[in-house]
């Protein structure tokens, strides 16, 4: 039984481990992934700004034309960056989508483990009447409804909206309606407020996860605990009771 | 091992509150008349195994739940993964570089 619980303990840190390494792939590839994309439209905005300068370095008279020119960049890139933004909305909206559906799944699973136990503990109830017993399904279910009850982070646990098609047609108006800087600053601003949404949903997704964990581990033991008391020391007092002998 | 020290036995194996008022009424008449009936000693065994089964159902259902709430977590692992996989395609997608700077830069 202890090399059992061992096992548990390892494999439960194993799993910890890996599920943190996963979690830094996610959160920590979209913050590097907007940052990278903030770097390439400061450096085009800087190019855009710069571009008579340029212009006048290598000879040209067509300093008009090159600061044109350099505006047409920065407008690739702010679009290039509105596509890859609006990427990354779905990206979240997907993922927030995923764990809604876990959760769902989660309960369902509850509720027929709950129903399936209610049945045997009445089917066991009924049996043992015949050995004086009239109440051993309620301790019983009273103890199993905190087993059943969801850890406080799952069940508080609030997916924000998915950013519907109209609100990213608007944001995307909100961008169009503006030219040259202004609309890089929109498009920075909203960047920023989506990391900020992906990042709290990642983190609540996160607290979720560790505390449907912890909560596993803690019920693993306590099962463990549960079966040793029934095979070994009930077993124990089973076999002094049959050696009885009787008149 | 006698019967006095049987039900002592008994009171601190952890059985439910019911079950130990039954069981200490069928030991309390063993003792008075020093003998254990077979009906008595049937009824100590069927509540004994009642109890076994009612706590391996008790820990079939932690395990069960334990390992929905495993899945959860996994489940929720594996969408943190794929949104970083989606997040690798969209920097990939996101192919704006420098040559477009120099090609304007040579135009």
């Amino acid at each position: 039984m202890e090399g059992q619980t061992n096992v548990l303990e390892t494999a439960k840190n194993v799993a910890l481990e890996r599920g943190a390494e996963r979690r830094k792939v996610a959160s920590e590839k979209i913050s590097g992934f907007f940052k990278g994309i903030k770097e390439k439209i400061t450096k085009t905005v800087d190019f855009a700004l710069g571009s008579p300068d340029a212009a006048a370095y290598l000879g040209r008279e067509t300093v008009k034309a090159g600061k044109e020119k350099a505006g047409e960049v920065r407008d690739a890139v702010v679009e290039a960056a509105t596509r890859a933004k609006e990427s990354v909305i779905d990206t979240k909206d997907r993922l927030v989508s995923r764990a809604v559906d876990a959760k769902n799944r989660l309960v369902t699973k509850y509720e027929e483990t709950r129903d399936a136990t209610k049945a045997k503990i009445e089917e066991l109830s009924t049996r043992a009447a015949v050995w004086g017993l009239t109440n051993i399904a309620e301790p019983v279910e009273n103890r199993l409804q905190q087993v059943y009850e969801l850890p406080a982070v799952v069940k508080e646990w609030q997916s924000s909206r998915a950013e519907s098609q109209a609100q990213k047609h608007e944001m995307r108006a909100n961008l169009t309606k503006l030219q040259g800087e202004a609309r890089v600053k929109a498009l920075q601003e909203q960047m920023t407020a989506i990391q900020e949404a992906t990042t709290r949903q990642a983190t609540s997704i996160e607290g979720a996860r560790d505390a449907a964990r912890a909560r596993s581990s803690e019920l693993t033991q306590k099962a463990a605990d549960r079966r040793e008391q029934a095979n070994q020391v009930f077993g124990r007092t089973r076999a002094i009771v049959a050696s009885i002998q009787t008149k | 091992m006698d019967l006095q020290q049987i039900k002592e036995i008994l009171n601190k194996a952890g059985f439910s509150a019911e079950s130990l008022t039954v069981m200490n009424q069928v030991l309390d008449e063993a003792i008075e008349k020093s003998f254990l009936t077979k009906e008595g000693k049937e009824k100590l065994l069927g509540i004994i195994d009642t109890e076994t089964e009612l706590a391996n159902i008790e820990a079939d259902i932690m395990e069960q739940v334990a390992i929905a709430l495993e899945s959860f977590a996994s489940e929720l692992d594996k969408a943190n993964e794929i949104a970083g996989n989606e997040v690798d395609t969209a920097e990939k997608t996101f192919d704006f570089d420098d040559k477009q700077i120099q090609d304007t830069l040579a135009a």
